[in-house]
């Protein structure tokens, strides 16, 4: 059984399934976590985690090889997710989200126990705070535990603006934490 | 409280400073107590937001996840959308456009067709409306749809920026997974159909 992703990539791409099923699999939490951290809520991230996986079945064809899947499937899920943020802000600028859907966003999730559920509350309090490009930055280095030049070729912004934003994350982390 | 050593700390954690800078730092650290103190506390409230990963989650979300994307890729063949239809999606979002601007003049009884979205857009100060966008809408992605075209070629901006180019147009749609390309024109049931569209999504 191949466990390469490139060769799984090309397997799927000769028409096996299986292959796409494994690469799903392997990365299908790394997606959902980072839209979760990225957008606050499991509804949204449920929703985008989706699209990422159907943008993986739909463009895998795309993929060039310069690059590591893991790289290219961040790329994805990042773009993904500010434009979802950007969507989001307009739905709630003009009130077209509705009071139900709010509520389901902030009750349905899939963490179950308190205390998990309190720590990603106290995230999601902490990173709803910072501009989605700060975030993004922020939530690539601490979290992930990428380099600047690893987030450079996922966003494509340049290591010097990448640096600066996540500076300015620390900031306002840190004033937050001040004011406690 | 702040401490006149945050900005130096971060800096550092954000690899702003350059080698002597960082050197400097370094050696200041081992000698002065009060830096110490505030880098290990800086330091440890970004490990402690590092530790807010939830260590148990719902197993069964993730198995059921890939079956569910399987199921959503298969029955989106019914919504498939002819390249036509794309077109008028496009101009529905122009219409969204020109529907910000109408109501911002008070004008609810506008008539949307091509003509009049076309010819308002023509006749709207481009000054005015970069600045009712910068002010009202900064962070959305019409912004950046809308700073990308040439405000003196409205006409032709319809066309080529808000239908054609498809890459922009798919993270606006519903269908947004669907792999829109080709482009054609657009009939008047296919305009109904976007408005149609457009009033039960609630957006007009």
């Amino acid at each position: 059984m191949v466990n390469n992703d490139n060769e799984l990539i090309k397997s799927f791409l000769n028409g096996n399934q299986e292959a796409f099923n494994i690469l799903a699999n392997k990365y299908k939490q790394k997606i959902y976590w980072h839209t979760r951290r990225m957008l606050g809520n499991h509804l949204d991230a449920d929703e985008v985690t989706q699209e990422v996986l159907i943008v993986m079945y739909d463009k895998l064809a795309t993929f060039k090889f310069d690059s590591s899947l893991f790289t290219w499937i961040y790329s994805v899920t990042t773009r993904r997710c500010l434009n979802y943020i950007k969507k989001r802000n307009v739905k709630r600028f003009f009130s077209i989200e509705s009071a139900e859907i709010s509520e389901r966003k902030s009750s349905e999730d899939i963490v179950k126990n308190y205390e998990d559920k309190e720590k990603l509350m106290k995230l999601d309090k902490i990173l709803d705070k910072l501009p989605a490009k700060q975030r993004e930055v922020f939530i690539l280095r601490n979290f992930e535990e990428l380099s600047y030049e690893e987030i450079s070729k996922i966003t494509g912004k340049s290591v010097g603006g990448l640096k600066s934003n996540y500076f300015h994350a620390l900031k306002k982390i840190t004033e937050m934490n001040n004011e406690e | 409280m702040k401490n006149n050593y945050d900005d130096i700390i971060l800096k550092y954690l954000s690899d702003l400073l350059d080698e002597n800078e960082r050197n400097n730092f370094e050696s200041e650290l081992e000698k002065n107590s009060v830096l110490k103190n505030r880098f290990e506390a800086v330091s440890k409230n970004l490990e402690d937001i590092k530790q807010l990963t939830p260590k148990d989650s719902d197993s069964g979300y993730f198995a059921n996840l890939l079956p569910k994307v399987r199921e959503r890729m298969d029955t989106r063949s019914g919504k498939m959308i002819s390249g036509s239809v794309q077109k008028a999606l496009g101009f529905g979002l122009a219409v969204v456009l020109v529907m910000i601007i109408v109501l911002q003049n008070g004008d609810e009884s506008y008539d949307f067709n091509l003509e009049s979205v076309t010819s308002l857009l023509e006749s709207t100060n481009s000054a005015e409306l970069n600045e009712f966008i910068e002010i009202r809408y900064s962070d959305i992605e019409l912004y950046y749809l809308i700073s990308e075209i040439d405000l003196e070629n409205y006409s032709n901006a319809i066309n080529e920026q808000l239908a054609i180019n498809s890459d922009e147009f798919y993270d606006y749609s519903e269908y947004s997974y669907l792999g829109l390309d080709g482009i054609s024109d657009i009939s008047e049931s296919e305009e109904s159909e976007i408005y149609s569209s457009l009033i039960d999504k609630k957006i007009l």
